[in-house]
């Protein structure tokens, strides 16, 4: 008599609910629905910290590269932007508790808090932008924009130079 | 010092093994391949990790067989008298060893995880021009991590048999289970598509449940056979038909009034002794030799066991004290 392995009535479970939670959707989906909320709330909630040049501090806008980016990715969502000024640490926090939707910080992929949040593929040299963790769908759409922004960035940057 | 004489391998034996050597050879080579194709998408996802960790544990059984058919046939020597054969003992432990600790320690990584309520993050990679989300390059990989393992794991089965070889029937299921676990990571990185960030650390967690499940199963098998269990069957604990045949063997020796054997694994081959007890006591020494040599022809696994003389009385002191035991079988 062997007895039963302990797992091998819950595969067919943990499938089950996978393919009831999948459904048609579009693939992948945000476990906190970051992208849907920013739609539906018409705004984009950014958090930015001084990194000249990726973020210029002018009152309480933004300006820069990374400013632009995110502002370009908002327009192609067809929400506006809502900047948060305030640290790297405190925007992290943030983050993981869902209370912004991108940080702009002029942070690099070698940054150690980016392994803790949704760091994106570097959109130049090493540099990334961040999104809440595991919010895949947010970050998806972040990637395919700059992927689509980098010939310009690289024209005006030099490739291969990090300004800094 | 006397020397055990050595265990003749029978030619289609030798045969049998240089086929089980290479399929370990081929083994390792395609799960390096697995192990570089999945490497290159690894992420976070904690079920792939998790599966990618089982394909590099899953190294070590081959290894471990590699060497120990290396050693077990050489010559019985002044300093090993017994020669070497358990050595295929000490590597079933040291594959059962393996899976158990690292199963364990990966259901703890996956629990805490989960408790954590750590959401893994997939994203995008560029892919000849194309942006392909990387999830679906993982579960690629994975697929093609599930064929070549169950082909050879249902090759290795054979020659398991035949050899009487635990640690390649080992070998042999985990790369009969690596499909299950390429299947639940792929389940994972789907859930974590669908947004179920939790899917991905619970099949992880049922990967590793697995692989411990296994460890602990073959660790119980390797250390009863290490304190000399009665022979058993290759999987479970069903005691070895051997032992059934080599008394018939005894009892249908003219001289022979009444006969048990007392046995062991040591690895492919079984050791003991044979007790007999003789109808009279003409030419004793010549049929006690012919005793050994007949069990030796009866089956090529009978390495070395003793034939020993007992009076009757004896005989059946012996044989009661054993049917006292708690949990004695039939004999």
């Amino acid at each position: 008599m062997t007895p039963r392995r302990p797992s091998t009535v819950l595969w067919s479970l943990l499938g089950a609910l996978i393919f009831a939670g999948a459904g048609c959707q579009p693939f992948p989906r945000d476990p906190e629905r970051s992208l849907e909320r920013a739609r539906e709330r018409g705004s984009l909630r950014v958090g930015v910290c001084e990194a000249p040049p990726w973020v210029i501090r002018e009152g309480e806008e933004a300006r820069g590269i990374e400013a632009g980016l995110v502002r370009s990715f908002a327009g192609s969502l067809g929400v506006a932007v809502e900047w948060d000024w305030g640290s790297v640490e405190e925007h992290v926090a943030a983050l993981e508790a869902h209370r912004l939707d991108v940080v702009a910080a002029g942070m690099t992929e070698a940054n150690p808090s980016a392994k803790k949040i949704g760091a994106t593929r570097p959109y130049f040299g090493r540099r990334v932008l961040a999104v809440p963790p595991g919010e895949n769908a947010l970050l998806v759409e972040l990637e395919r924009h700059l992927e689509g922004r980098r010939s310009e960035l690289e024209a005006y940057l030099r490739p291969g130079e990090d300004p800094r | 010092m006397i020397v055990r004489q050595p265990c003749e391998i029978p030619a289609e034996m030798r045969e049998v093994i240089r086929g089980a050597v290479r399929l370990e050879w081929w083994t390792l080579g395609f799960l390096t391949t697995i192990a570089v194709a999945m490497y290159f998408t690894l992420g976070s996802s904690q079920a792939m990790k998790t599966a990618w960790v089982e394909d590099l544990l899953s190294m070590i059984p081959p290894v471990l067989f590699l060497i120990s058919i290396r050693i077990h046939d050489e010559r019985p020597s002044a300093r090993f008298p017994y020669g070497k054969r358990r050595v295929v003992m000490i590597a079933f432990l040291g594959a059962a060893l393996t899976l158990l600790a690292l199963g364990g320690y990966m259901l703890l990584d996956a629990l805490m995880k989960l408790a954590m309520r750590e959401h893994p993050t997939i994203g995008t990679k560029v892919v000849f021009g194309h942006q392909l989300w990387l999830g679906w390059l993982m579960i690629a990989a994975l697929l093609y991590s599930i064929v070549p393992p169950v082909v050879l794991g249902h090759l290795k089965k054979k020659p398991a048999h035949a050899l009487h070889e635990k640690t390649l029937s080992a070998d042999a299921d985990m790369n009969k289970a690596d499909w299950m676990t390429a299947v639940a990571a792929i389940l994972g990185v789907l859930g974590i598509g669908a947004g179920l960030w939790w899917a991905d650390s619970v099949a992880a967690a049922l990967i590793s449940a697995d692989i411990a499940w296994d460890g602990a199963k073959n660790t119980k098998s390797a250390v009863q056979d290490l304190i000399d269990r009665r022979p058993s069957t290759v999987e479970g604990d069903e005691r070895d038909p051997i032992y059934d045949r080599l008394r018939e063997v005894l009892l249908g020796l003219d001289w022979v009034r009444d006969a048990d054997l007392r046995l062991r694994d040591e690895g492919h081959v079984v050791a003991g002794e044979a007790y007999v007890v003789p109808a009279d006591g003409r030419d004793l020494l010549d049929r006690l030799a012919q005793t050994e040599s007949a069990l030796r022809d009866a089956d090529w696994r009978v390495c070395d066991v003793v034939a020993v003389p007992l009076t009757a009385e004896a005989f059946a002191r012996r044989r009661a004290r054993e049917a006292d035991e708690p949990g004695a079988e039939r004999s």
